[in-house]
C-alpha cells in the first residue's frame, strides 16, 4: 500500500486556495482527508455507517468555516480533525458503539502509535515491574484502561474523577514512559 | 515559570494540539512559545505531523455512495466570494482548461448542458466538460475515486475512477455510467454484463447489482445519477 504523504509545505498553495472558496481544490483536499478522518471517527464512535455521516458533516463543516483555519497557527489536518471530532461529541450516545473510546483514540493519535498494545507489550517485557513508579490512581487507570478494556468515562466514573483530568494525567504518564523527546 | 522540559513532558502540548486546554493553560503555551520560539514550534510541529501521519495510515476508505453524495453537496455549496461567486465546477474546470490550451469556446458551457447518457451517448458529447487531466490516478491507486462535473436537480454527473465497488441496491436514482477507460463486468441477478470503452451501462431500479474490475486495473466511466 502507498502511504498518501501529509500535507507539507508545497500544498499551502492548496490551503490558500481552498480558503479561497476553490471546490476542486476543496474535493481534492476531501479524496486525500476524507479517509482519514473517517478513519479516526470509526474509532471514535465504533459505527462505520455513524461515523461516515459524521465525516460528510465535518466536512460541509470544513467548507462553511475555511476562513476561520489559521494556517499560522495550526497544521489543516489539525485543524479538520478538531472539527470532526465535535461533530462526533454532538451525537446522541445511543449512536455510538460503548466499547469505542473517543480519549484512548485521541491519545493514540498523538502518540502516533497503538498505546494499547504498546503498553501490553510493555508489561509482557517487564512483568511486576512494569509501571512500578507511576502513582497508585494513574496505575489502576492504566489497568482498568489499557488491560481491561474500560472506557475513560467508565473508569473516570469508577474512581471517581473528572474524566478530563483522567486525559490530561494519562497524556502527561504516557510520555513520561515513552522518554522525553529531550532526554 | 517552567523551565522547557518541565513543560514538554507536562503532556500539555499534546493536549493543545487536541484542542483541549483551558484558557490559562493556552496561554502557558503562549508564554512558552514567546520565551522558546524555535523549540515549541518543533514540538507542536512532530505531535500534529505524528497524528497525521498516523490517521492518513489507519485510513477507512469511504463507500462509493458516501464520496459521491459528499461531492454532490460541494458543488452545491455557496461559495460567498465576491471574485467566485459565479463559477460554478464546470465553468471552473473549462476556464482553467481555456487558461492552458486558449479553447475559448470551452468557457461557454455550463453543467445544465451536460447531456444525459443514453444508449446513443458517445465519449466525445461529454468532452466539453472533462479533459485527460481528470482521468489520471497515482500509482498504485486503489479505491474510488470520484469528481463531480455538474450538479442540477435533475441530475449529478461525475468522472469516477475505481479499482473496486461496493455492491448496491438503488431504489430511488437512476445510475448510468458510460465507460472511458479500462473494463468491468456488472453482475445483476446472477447474469454477468461485460463493459468496454464507450459502452453504456444502465443500472436497474431496485435490483441488487455488484461491480467486478479486474485487478490492478482501474475503471473509469462517466456517471450519472438521476433521481427516479
Amino acid at each position: 500500500m502507498i502511504l498518501p504523504s501529509a500535507l507539507n509545505d508545497v500544498d499551502n498553495n492548496l490551503v490558500n486556495l481552498f480558503q479561497h472558496g476553490d471546490k476542486e481544490v476543496y474535493t481534492r483536499l476531501y479524496n486525500k482527508y476524507a479517509p482519514a478522518v473517517l478513519g479516526v471517527l470509526s474509532r471514535m464512535v465504533g459505527d462505520k455507517v455513524v461515523a461516515e455521516e459524521c465525516t460528510n458533516d465535518a466536512f460541509c463543516t470544513i467548507w462553511a468555516q475555511r476562513k476561520d483555519y489559521d494556517p499560522a497557527k495550526e497544521r489543516l489536518f489539525t485543524w479538520m480533525i478538531k472539527i470532526a471530532k465535535h461533530c462526533a461529541a454532538c451525537l446522541p450516545p445511543e449512536k455510538r458503539n460503548q466499547m469505542a473510546d473517543e480519549i484512548r483514540e485521541e491519545i493514540d493519535l498523538v502518540y502516533a502509535m497503538d498505546i494499547r498494545r504498546y503498553l501490553q507489550d510493555m508489561q509482557k517485557e517487564q512483568g511486576d515491574s512494569f509501571a512500578a513508579g507511576l502513582d497508585v490512581t494513574i496505575r489502576e487507570a492504566i489497568h482498568l484502561i489499557y488491560f481491561e478494556s474500560y472506557s475513560f468515562a467508565g473508569a473516570a466514573e469508577k474512581m471517581n474523577i473528572p474524566v478530563d483530568s483522567l486525559r490530561g494525567k494519562m497524556i502527561q504518564t504516557i510520555k513520561q514512559i515513552k522518554g522525553s523527546l529531550l532526554a | 515559570m517552567m523551565n522547557l522540559e518541565d513543560f514538554i513532558t507536562s503532556g500539555i502540548l499534546e493536549l493543545y494540539v487536541l484542542g483541549h486546554t483551558s484558557d490559562e493553560e493556552d496561554a502557558e503555551v503562549l508564554i512558552m512559545s514567546s520565551k522558546f520560539p524555535a523549540e515549541i514550534a518543533h514540538e507542536i510541529l512532530e505531535i500534529a505531523t505524528a497524528l497525521e501521519y498516523l490517521a492518513l495510515k489507519n485510513a477507512v476508505e469511504p463507500s462509493a455512495k458516501l464520496k459521491e453524495s459528499a461531492l454532490a453537496k460541494f458543488s452545491g455549496m455557496p461559495v460567498n466570494d465576491p471574485a467566485s461567486q459565479e463559477t460554478d465546477v464546470a465553468e471552473k474546470k473549462s476556464g482553467a482548461a481555456a487558461g492552458r490550451n486558449g479553447a475559448a469556446e470551452k468557457t461557454t458551457r455550463p453543467a445544465i448542458e451536460i447531456p444525459r447518457l443514453n444508449p446513443f451517448s458517445r465519449i466525445e458529447d461529454y468532452t466539453d466538460w472533462f479533459g485527460p487531466e481528470d482521468l489520471i490516478t497515482p500509482e498504485g491507486f486503489k479505491g474510488v475515486h470520484l469528481k463531480v462535473l455538474g450538479h442540477t436537480a435533475e441530475m449529478t454527473t461525475m468522472i469516477i475512477c475505481a479499482t473496486e465497488i461496493e455492491g448496491e441496491i438503488h431504489h430511488d436514482i437512476y445510475e448510468r455510467l458510460l465507460v472511458l477507460e479500462g473494463t468491468c463486468d456488472v453482475i445483476i441477478e446472477n447474469k454477468v454484463f461485460s463493459f468496454h470503452r464507450g459502452d453504456l451501462i444502465d443500472i436497474p431500479l431496485h435490483k441488487w447489482h455488484d461491480v467486478v474490475i479486474p485487478e490492478g486495473t482501474v475503471c473509469k466511466a462517466i456517471q450519472q445519477r438521476i433521481p427516479a
